[in-house]
């Protein structure tokens, strides 16, 4: 994949960078290479820190052709266990806690402050031979639902960023996401296609670190999700901070449009390429882009579709008007998997998605999003399917219906205690407690069918 | 209500904590709470409550309870 596994005469340029320790391409690859050296074909979980290791290890498994399975070195103890349960990984890649996890896992190698371990019964999952990367549908919900893409889908996917950004290999990105993110691995898969710069950081813009790194390392690339531009818009960095800077790119959510103007308003002054971006996990993860070009005439819409890619309106088949988009392309990924078995399947998506977002396509192609059919709700950029939170809850004895919208959960119950309901779901699921409500009801309402009335939960109880 | 006690209901609103848990060495990062979300959710509430824009180098060394009195006064906040 983007050319890894063939010479190229700019892998002596940098590569990553973190603190005082930096690798030029050719050292990440013979790094990554004697991380996997003597591993055949596997699936390899690999426990996701900001740090060289990481993309170390990543790139040594895309190399060795292993399947790595980003997720994040923060997640709860129960999850891990869980996917490492379902998905039987030959290969666990994480910091030196993870032997003490696993004790089914012995050390194989270490690198840095990294192991690598491997299953002392040896891994029975079957891998299909298109499978090349695998990412958790959901942050941190806990469900082992795992999106599964190919290298064609990478791929296409990447060519069609770098092309509508304009990167080039003397671009320097930073490391705001985390790659088990599928935008903040888009961001990585960019760097690497380019053989571009990438810096390792795990400041965030409102540390003044940042934005002297940003000088330092000459950083021309921010990718952010909308907290990144909600901050930043109240910061109003000037000359002083973006001199460096070309563009910056925000996508993982909804951000309201008066944030988004006057992050516009800063990137002109500042000669800066800002881009309002859409995609899903499943797509690799772009679907659309608004170029600054178009930003004014067509604000409020998140752009069209990227190159390799087409929109239409599921309903009707046609170009434009309204209804839920369907998303064609190669960049689509080959399906889900809840388990290992699943990880033998081949392409069930056969490049269409529906995305599940009820959108407006205007004549020139310009989507606008208005709103979503699936039961889902982005918090601080991770998706979140309310009816997994019900489900999780419900585990832990709270009956409850989840309704809201990005940003605002809203958990509606028959029982009293709605602030232990509140503090347990923040907990649980990492959410902030000004993210998340929960009212009492004497009665939780249910439609003709029996089923929880969200429609008329949303209309009571929503803003 | 006077300034202070305005610029401690901030704190409380904001991070949901509990006034035993206000004290003048509550830092940046010293709670769960006041990590960078939380930091400008505090920004927003300050500005809202002070009616004032900060810059954004006093909004970036807003290190700590106390720094932040002293980032107030320079808007004319009287404490």
């Amino acid at each position: 994949m983007f050319s890894l596994d063939t010479e190229d005469p700019r892998d002596a340029r940098p590569f990553l960078k973190k603190g005082g320790a930096s690798y030029s391409y050719t050292q990440a690859f013979s790094h990554g290479d004697s991380i996997f050296s003597g591993c055949s074909r596997a699936l390899c979980i690999i426990f996701c820190k900001k740090d060289l290791a990481t993309v170390a290890a990543y790139i040594g498994c895309l190399r060795a052709n292993i399947v790595p399975l980003l997720i994040d070195a923060d997640a709860k103890h129960h999850w891990k266990t869980r996917l490492v349960e379902k998905y039987d990984p030959q290969y666990l890649f994480g910091g030196l806690d993870l032997a003490d996890l696993f004790p089914d896992y012995e050390k194989k190698t270490d690198f840095h402050d990294s192991v690598l371990l491997a299953s002392q019964a040896g891994s029975k999952t079957i891998l299909h031979p298109n499978l090349a990367v695998l990412l958790p549908t959901s942050g941190s919900t806990g469900d082992p639902k795992c999106v599964r893409f190919s290298k064609k889908n990478i791929e296409a996917c990447t060519r069609s960023i770098c092309e509508y950004l304009s990167l080039e290999e003397h671009s320097v990105s930073i490391s705001l996401l985390p790659v088990h993110y599928s935008y903040g691995l888009s961001v990585l898969h960019n760097c690497i296609y380019k053989r571009a710069r990438y810096v390792i950081t795990e400041l965030s813009v409102i540390d003044r670190d940042f934005w002297r790194l940003v000088e330092t390392e000459k950083v021309t690339d921010i990718s952010g999700v909308p907290f990144t531009y909600e901050a930043m818009s109240r910061l109003k960095p000037g000359n002083g901070q973006l001199k460096t800077l070309r563009r910056m790119t925000q996508a993982g959510g909804f951000l309201r449009e008066d944030i988004t103007q006057r992050m516009r308003k800063i990137c002109v002054e500042n000669g800066v390429r800002y881009y309002t971006m859409y995609g899903q996990t499943e797509a690799s993860p772009r679907i659309a882009y608004l170029d600054p070009e178009h930003a004014e005439e067509k604000s409020g819409t998140v752009g069209v579709p990227i190159s390799c890619g087409e929109a239409i309106i599921a309903e009707t088949g046609g170009r434009s008007g309204r209804g839920e988009l369907l998303y064609r392309g190669p960049n689509v990924a080959l399906g889900y998997a809840l388990c290992a078995a699943d990880l033998q399947r081949g392409d069930d998506f056969n490049g269409s998605l529906m995305t599940g977002d009820i959108v407006e396509i205007d004549p020139d192609g310009f989507i606008t999003i208005l709103g979503r059919k699936k039961r889902m709700i982005k918090m601080s950029g991770i998706t979140f399917s309310l009816d997994q939170i019900e489900q999780e809850l419900a585990l832990q004895g709270f009956n409850c219906a989840a309704i809201g919208v990005d940003e605002e959960l809203t958990l509606v119950t028959e029982r009293a205690e709605v602030e232990l309901l509140r503090a347990l779901v923040t907990k649980e699921f990492g959410l902030r407690g000004r993210q998340v409500a929960a009212i009492q009801v004497p009665t939780l309402p249910k439609n003709g069918s029996g089923k929880i009335d969200y429609h008329l939960l949303s209309n009571e109880y929503l803003r | 209500m006077s300034n202070r006690e305005k610029y401690d209901a901030a704190f409380l609103e904001v991070f949901e904590i509990d006034a035993g848990e206000l004290n003048e060495g509550l830092e940046y990062q010293s709670i769960k709470a006041w990590d960078s979300v939380g930091h400008m959710a505090l920004v927003a509430e300050l500005e809202d409550i002070f009616d004032i824009e900060l810059e954004m180098d006093d909004i970036i060394d807003f290190g700590s309870y106390m720094t932040g009195i002293n980032t107030l006064k320079k808007y004319g906040v009287e404490f």
